[in-house]
């Protein structure tokens, strides 16, 4: 299980394959390589425990995969409470991943695609928390998007492949592809 | 060099915590069921926790005997800086708070309010007290007030009953009951505008 000391093969960024499709081994050597290689990156252990707790969800006996749930949701839990991060299984997140920093990261979406950047205090999920386990409210977040501290991201929204969202700004509505969004309310600003 | 010295602080305009302020018409462990239910049934919930130990805090001064109390208080503190030390959330006992108050998720909440309703949601990134330093009023948040991540609530204020508080806002003056309001400096604006601001109702 140790990516770096065995010869696990790291997936090239060309490599198609969903983050669903790859092996567990090889995607969590990728997360490792997309957290510059550091144990002590939280972001690490944040997505590492949901990757295991997604892939636990597969294996068929029981009696398996019972004691297998309970500590990937011991482990999800030592990384909220620790470092604040949050990452729910029903989220579904793409490959590399990269969360930056620690502290009040709550990362309640839809999809998180390919590549996304995101900092600490960012918050993804529906605008009012009574909503919080509805799909339907969650936003969507495609390839590429890279979002600053402190932003909020709410509701039933999607953000453009490649988008930018500032920090501390709180978006309500669709980004399209490309454009950086800042400001409470978020507005698409020149770059 | 006396100079330097700043003066001594006035004190804070909330109540001084001399007595058992839970609400009123429910005992202590109906009271933590309730709060255990409000928390979506979840034992690992940071927000449970913060307000149970708040609740306990409040109990311990129903007990009259200071010998008695001594050991409650002590338990107390443990577990308030406890709180303080893993989660971030801290809620000194003496906040007046109504019911079903739900602390969401977790991570820097600073809830120095001189009172809080009932039915009342925060979620993570909060901060609820004095606006400088010299100052001495706290704000007062109404019931079924919802307040979003990342705002902050700062001074000798009032918040209107049914207020919806939009993310990273600050609040700094009065809100009219069922206001919402979003942006530095604040606006009152539109449901829509939040987009789906109304919760669905549950089923």
């Amino acid at each position: 299980m140790n990516p770096s000391t065995t010869q696990t093969k790291i997936p090239s960024s060309k490599d198609a394959r969903s983050a669903e499709e790859l092996p567990l081994r090889e995607l969590l050597a990728e997360d490792f390589v997309t957290h510059d290689r550091r144990w002590v990156e939280p972001g690490f252990w944040a997505v590492a425990a949901h990757r295991l707790g997604t892939r636990v969800e597969g294996v068929k006996p029981a009696l398996l995969r019972r004691p297998l749930e309970l500590t990937c949701r011991l482990l999800s839990t030592s990384v909220d409470w620790v470092w604040g991060i949050k990452l729910p299984a029903t989220t579904r997140v793409g490959r590399r991943l990269r969360i930056w920093h620690h502290g009040s990261i709550v990362l309640n979406a839809r999809s998180i695609g390919d590549d996304v950047h995101i900092r600490h205090d960012t918050t993804l999920g529906a605008v009012r928390m009574a909503d919080d386990g509805c799909a339907a409210k969650l936003p969507v977040l495609e390839n590429g998007v890279d979002i600053g501290s402190g932003a909020c991201v709410l509701g039933d929204v999607r953000l453009g492949q490649g988008a930018f969202v500032g920090a501390n700004s709180v978006v309500l509505q669709e980004v399209p592809p490309g454009a950086t969004v800042f400001g409470v309310p978020a507005r698409i600003i020149p770059t | 060099m006396i100079d330097a010295i700043p003066a001594p602080r006035p004190p804070v305009d909330a109540p001084i915590g001399d007595r058992n302020a839970n609400p009123g018409g429910i005992d202590l462990l109906p009271l933590l069921a309730e709060d255990f239910r409000t928390h979506g049934r979840d034992i690992l919930s940071p927000g449970f926790w913060a307000v149970a130990v708040h609740r306990f805090g409040n109990w311990r001064m129903s007990v009259k005997a200071k010998p008695l109390r001594a050991p409650l208080t002590l338990a107390y503190r443990a577990a308030y800086y406890g709180v303080v030390a893993l989660w971030g959330i801290d809620l000194p006992y003496n906040v007046k708070i109504g019911r079903r108050l739900r602390l969401g998720h977790h991570g820097c909440m600073v809830l120095g309010a001189g009172e809080i309703g009932d039915d009342v949601s925060v979620r993570h990134n909060i901060t609820i007290g004095l606006s400088r330093r010299n100052e001495t009023k706290v704000p007062k948040i109404g019931n079924g007030v919802e307040i979003g991540p990342g705002v902050c609530v700062v001074g000798d204020i009032q918040i209107g009953d049914g207020c919806f508080v939009g993310p990273n806002t600050v609040v700094n003056r009065n809100l009219p009951p069922n206001a919402t309001v979003l942006g530095i400096p604040l606006r009152v604006v539109s449901q829509a505008e939040l987009g789906g601001a109304t919760p669905t109702p549950k089923p």
